[in-house]
């Protein structure tokens, strides 16, 4: 009797173990989706809350015609696929030059890490400064190097507003690349170059033929969720242009922040967030997916 | 000889140097505009290094009573988050190392889709929460939301950490009578030091940078935290560049020291983690 009991705790014990994180989880982020979902059938202002109730899909009806919504829904591709296009070429390329053997490369090394730790809305204050119209030290290094010949107001025109919000979440995004494909890269043993070598190719092909398909797992999943995470940014956007100029730097989570916000419509804000979280499902399906997540044993 | 010097030259230290130069140049820029008195700040042409030094900006902004505010509120908010985060990661971690049971793929994967989860589209829902739990204004709100965001990365991280250590450890410490507990708690979890104060400071980083959910649920301005107190002088003064580039260099300095530090168990953590390797 006694024995069966000291079982029955040691099976008990990794739930009471998982327990606290469990009940976290599902209060604070699992039923705030519930909820979410729920909402976007509702008619619910802040402003207005006599009129709150069902209202089925009328808030999908209303967001099919939003041109607000699809014009922020464009900017979301142009943000995440710029953003994510050009950091991962700079990962890659610092990537491999932190691989090789130098003088200093610890050094450098923590240096190219440090603009990760740097907040999104510290960011947003920094590069604002330096893209600054009249005394922006962006501007003046152009013209300093002739590449424009009078000041640029990078915020009065929508291509330059992304532009410049795209900068400086490169500036922030490459280290993730550079770690995680660094980190890959050290995986490779230093045989297979040699015995390369031996058989006298070239760099181009030791890149071409070893390197890339012994890393091509770690770049397609870093970019997948690389991918996610920056279609997910809000603080970045939110502080260097709000959206603007004209909703041209409106992403899709911005405008769902900004619904809250300045209408106080809860119903139609979740209705965008319930789109939003079906596209990020959809990219996370393909990343579990490709990484295998769920088929492994875990340890 | 001078032909490979020339040639490691141009193939590394030249894209090195332009390289850092890049990095670190938005650094300096506003350390730069941190150190300079407020109207050679608004002069052309620019100056790239500064004729002046002055730390009139700091004592500015340390004495603006706004500031300590935040950076204390911050403070508290991000330790907090840390410590609760430690504790439920370690208990966590160690039964996602430790045993296999029934439903551990199933918690695996819902911690890795928390990692996909942007924290707009759970903003309503918890806004109405923690309205209803009378939070909002409170730091507590705050504290919950950063613990249930950070916790599961940060179980992974620790998970990882007790793997690497064998179980014979408190084995042997419990047929000498020790409780599981009492095991984990004084024989394990000093070995994995590293690891906790690793997961621990990814936490403390994520709670000083937040701004989405600080903004939204906080707005007296005696408890906001930096990252809205920072973006709020912008608008306050928008002139005093100088004192919002002290603020900036104040409030960078405690994630880029502890950043300094874990960078290389941040790297293995990822590899454990969310980016397979």
């Amino acid at each position: 009797m006694k024995k069966s009991k000291s079982i029955n705790a040691e099976v008990a014990f990794p739930y009471i173990m998982i327990l606290p994180t469990l009940s976290i989880i599902f209060i604070f982020l699992l039923y705030p989706i519930g909820n979410t979902f729920y909402l976007s059938t509702q008619n619910h202002v802040l402003t207005n809350l006599k009129d709150s109730g069902f209202i089925g899909l009328e808030n999908f009806k209303t967001l099919s015609v939003d041109g607000v919504f699809w014009k922020s829904a464009f900017n979301s591709i142009i943000w995440t696929f710029a953003n994510v296009g050009i950091q991962v070429i700079l990962g890659l390329v610092t990537a491999l030059l932190l691989n090789m053997d130098f003088k200093g490369r610890g050094l450098f090394r923590a240096l190219m890490f440090t603009p990760w730790a740097v907040g999104g809305i510290l960011v947003a204050l920094i590069f604002g400064f330096m893209f600054n119209e009249s005394i922006g030290v962006i501007g003046d290094l152009l013209m300093k190097l002739g590449l424009v010949n009078q000041k640029v107001s990078w915020f009065s025109s929508g291509n330059s507003s992304m532009l410049a919000i795209i900068i400086a979440n490169t500036w922030r995004g490459v280290p993730f690349f550079t770690v995680s494909i660094l980190s890959s890269l050290q995986t490779i043993p230093l045989e297979v170059y040699e015995s390369a070598d031996v058989d006298g190719a070239n760099s181009w092909v030791k890149f071409s033929r070893i390197t890339m398909p012994l890393i091509k797992d770690t770049l397609i999943l870093t970019t997948l969720l690389r991918t996610i995470w920056t279609l997910n940014v809000v603080d970045l956007i939110y502080g260097m242009t709000n959206g603007g100029p004209n909703f041209s730097t409106l992403t899709i989570p911005v405008y769902i922040m900004k619904l809250f916000n300045e209408s106080l419509n809860m119903g139609y804000a979740s209705a965008v967030a319930v789109v939003m979280i079906i596209i990020l499902m959809i990219f996370s399906a393909a990343y579990l997916k490709i990484g295998k997540y769920g088929e492994e044993e875990y340890y | 000889m001078p032909a490979e010097k020339i040639k490691k030259l141009i193939t590394i230290y030249i894209p090195v140097i332009f390289c850092s130069l890049t990095t670190l140049f938005p650094f300096y820029w506003f350390l730069c505009t941190s150190l300079k008195p407020e109207r050679s700040i608004m002069q052309l042409p620019l100056e790239y290094f500064p004729s002046q030094i002055t730390g009139e900006n700091y004592l500015k902004i340390t004495n603006n009573f706004g500031f300590s505010h935040y950076f204390i509120n911050s403070l508290i908010v991000s330790i907090t988050t840390t410590l609760l985060i430690i504790v439920i990661a370690i208990m966590g971690g160690y039964a996602v190392s430790r045993y296999k049971f029934r439903g551990k793929k199933g918690f695996m994967l819902l911690l890795l889709l928390t990692q996909m989860l942007p924290g707009v589209v759970i903003l309503i829902p918890l806004f109405s929460i923690f309205n209803k739990l009378g939070l909002i204004n409170n730091l507590g709100s705050l504290v919950i939301t950063y613990t249930a965001i950070n916790l599961p990365f940060c179980l992974i991280m620790m998970s990882g950490f007790f793997s690497s250590l064998p179980p014979t450890l408190e084995e042997a410490a419990m047929i000498d009578g020790c409780s599981r507990w009492r095991a984990i708690f004084t024989i394990i979890v000093p070995a994995i030091m590293p690891g906790v104060v690793s997961s621990g400071a990814f936490a403390f980083v994520n709670a000083w940078n937040e701004f989405i959910f600080s903004l939204n649920f906080i707005n007296q301005s005696s408890k906001f935290t930096l990252p809205i107190g920072l973006s709020m002088m912008k608008g306050e003064f928008t002139v005093n560049y100088g004192g919002l580039a002290a603020g900036t260099i104040i409030s960078l300095v405690p994630v880029l020291l502890i950043f300094c530090y874990i960078q290389k168990y941040l790297v293995k953590g990822l590899a454990a983690g969310a980016v397979k390797g």
